[in-house]
């Protein structure tokens, strides 16, 4: 038998086969749905206009808020209640409204197994990938026939296998492993493939560092971004309550055929930054030149881990930021805000002055709150920074990782985290 | 249904490479379930002046990586309810593809298109050829033959449509 990358092996295993082949479509039961607000986005109407009164797989969906929680305008706030009455009328039982923080990130703490063909209304779904699930993102069209039909086709993807050495050294994160990695490949560098994760240096990142950057593999135009099962990954799952089974898919096969292959140091890299306005315009901090800056913003789907929290107080413990900089911390989960409470990381990002709010996507996709004005910059730990994605159209945001955002909160410039003394 | 769909032709709107979901609807246009609430904003992140200028029937052209970023479908549902009847681009994202194709939106692949045309020009494609034919400054090219049962869906009409056709629904 050929060998087969880890896409393979997991599309075949979920198709009942030994094998598949790259190119071909396969058709597979879906494990999880994962929706929010996209309910109103456009799956509710489909759902009607298909005909349907009853779910195919009620019980697989996990529906949450994170968009627009709490609601801002009397706009959103009937958007909500419209799609509530489509979760009440569908009798999908596990919805969890606002109550436990951003999808991506309510996925891996409480529902994602290894080995999962997943779906999401939402293009970071691939996050999911850091735990072995083939986990991907869908319009509203395709996720509401997944709801219905319980199941999803795939075209069986090409394999970028990326592989990694060495460790990340101190100040620089996984958000400048995956900001290099769009450098390098690009908006469309992954197009439609796989993006595998493989070699020593994968062992000494966290899970934490392996949902950031399976997270923003999405921007390269990836299907899924997956990373191998190892001890991290059991570790993970067992703390979540959710133990590691056996016989999973732990890994692509070494040597079989990928489209293309990078090899990453780690202990050679330093902080990158996305420019306006473009998440693959990257160059290191040093390179961006001076940037003068408004607005800092740690959080998203992206980075607003405890871990990623722990980073940013560090360096802003004991510090005074630059006054002219608004801080913006928003925890990307309600157990990462109880964390940060009983680490005293709360404490530390109050006394620094900064907002710190509610467990959501935030000024992120620039529907909700903490948007920017003409002539403002951001520099920002989330996931885009297309023209006017956070407000203003004469607005800048550079992404970053939450060591640079903090460091460029106190010094209000974009600052390299190294630099500061 | 026709067995043998009709050749498109139309004019061109263009547009480069990296056209993202966000410049096409803005996230702070979203906060309505309804299209038509939507649809004065259509490519407002990119062109303010689009909405203005676009017809029915015509084409959009576009570079590579069309429809990239999030997965909002609003957005080739606007370039939908436009009047925008094929988009031929160098490439598209894939999740924007699926949502086309899911649409009943065509969408093409034709490498060379975005530099063999310019706003204004009247394009002509091929459904069953998949030739892609620049009328206004002469150049050919050849558009991606979508795999059967992607045809299959847009000839229907899009996936709604297929589904109820499977499903055995009566017509609403």
């Amino acid at each position: 038998m050929k060998k087969q990358t880890m896409a393979q092996k997991l599309l075949a295993r979920a198709a009942g086969r030994d094998e598949v082949r790259v190119g071909e479509i396969v058709e597979v039961a879906v494990d999880r749905i994962l929706i929010h607000e996209g309910i109103g986005w456009g799956i509710a109407d489909v759902i009607k206009e298909m005909g349907v009164t009853k779910l195919g797989v009620p019980d697989k969906i996990v529906a949450l808020f994170d968009h627009y929680a709490p609601p801002a305008t009397e706009a959103t706030a009937n958007f909500h209640a419209l799609c509530r009455r489509f979760i009440a009328d569908f009798e999908i039982k596990e919805f969890l409204d606002m109550r436990k923080g951003i999808c991506h990130q309510v996925m891996v703490e409480d529902y994602v197994n290894p080995g999962e063909i997943i779906v999401g209304c939402d293009s970071h779904t691939t996050t999911y990938g850091a735990l072995g699930s083939f986990a991907t993102g869908f319009g509203s069209t395709d996720t509401a026939l997944a709801m219905v039909e319980g199941k999803a086709w795939f075209k069986v993807p090409e394999t970028i296998r990326i592989e990694f050495t060495g460790e990340l050294p101190p100040l620089v994160g996984a958000k400048d492993v995956v900001l290099e990695l769009l450098g390098l490949l690009k908006a469309d560098g992954a197009g439609y493939a796989s993006c595998e994760f493989a070699g020593p240096g994968v062992r000494s990142l966290t899970m934490a560092d392996r949902f950031c950057i399976s997270n923003l593999c999405a921007e390269m135009g990836a299907k899924v971004a997956l990373m191998p099962l190892d001890e991290r990954t059991a570790e993970f799952l067992q703390a979540a309550g959710r133990p590691m089974q056996s016989g999973l898919v732990t890994a692509g096969d070494p040597g079989a055929d990928c489209k293309r292959e990078v090899k990453l140091d780690l202990s050679r890299l330093t902080p990158r930054v996305a420019r306006p306005h473009s998440p693959d315009n990257v160059c290191s901090v040093a390179e961006a030149g001076a940037v003068e800056v408004d607005q800092v913003f740690i959080g998203s789907c992206s980075n607003g881990r405890i871990e990623d929290m722990r980073a940013a107080a560090a360096i802003l413990k004991g510090r005074q930021p630059n006054p002219k900089v608004r801080i913006i911390v928003i925890p990307a989960s309600h157990s990462v805000m109880k964390a940060m409470a009983a680490e005293g990381i709360l404490q530390t990002f109050l006394e620094a002055g900064a907002v710190v709010g509610p467990p959501s996507c935030g000024p992120c996709f620039g529907g909700s709150f903490g948007l920017l004005a003409a002539g403002e910059v951001c520099v920002s730990t989330s996931t885009r920074n297309f023209l006017g994605r956070m407000g203003s159209k004469q607005a800048k945001v550079y992404m970053v990782s939450p060591e640079t955002a903090a460091a460029s909160a106190l010094t209000g410039r974009l600052t390299d985290p190294r630099d500061l003394t | 249904m026709s067995e043998q769909p009709q050749a498109i032709l139309g004019r061109a709107h263009c547009y480069g490479n990296n056209v993202d979901t966000d410049a096409i609807i803005p996230g702070k246009f979203m906060n309505s379930t309804r299209i038509e609430d939507m649809l004065p904003h259509t490519m407002e992140g990119i062109d303010p002046e689009f909405i203005k200028k676009v017809q029915p029937g015509d084409l959009m052209i576009a570079g590579s990586n069309f429809g990239c970023g999030s997965s909002r479908e609003a957005a080739p549902a606007l370039l939908r309810a436009c009047g925008i009847r094929a988009i031929v681009a160098e490439s598209f994202a894939r999740i924007f593809f699926r949502n086309a194709i899911n649409l009943g939106l065509l969408v093409v692949e034709c490498p060379g298109i975005a530099a063999a045309v310019s706003a204004g020009d009247q394009v002509k494609y091929d459904p069953v050829s998949g030739a892609v034919e620049n009328i206004t400054r002469p150049w050919r090219g050849q558009g991606t033959v979508l795999p059967d049962f992607l045809r299959d869906i847009l000839a229907s009409g899009g996936a709604i449509a297929g589904y109820r056709a499977r499903a055995g629904n009566q017509a609403r």
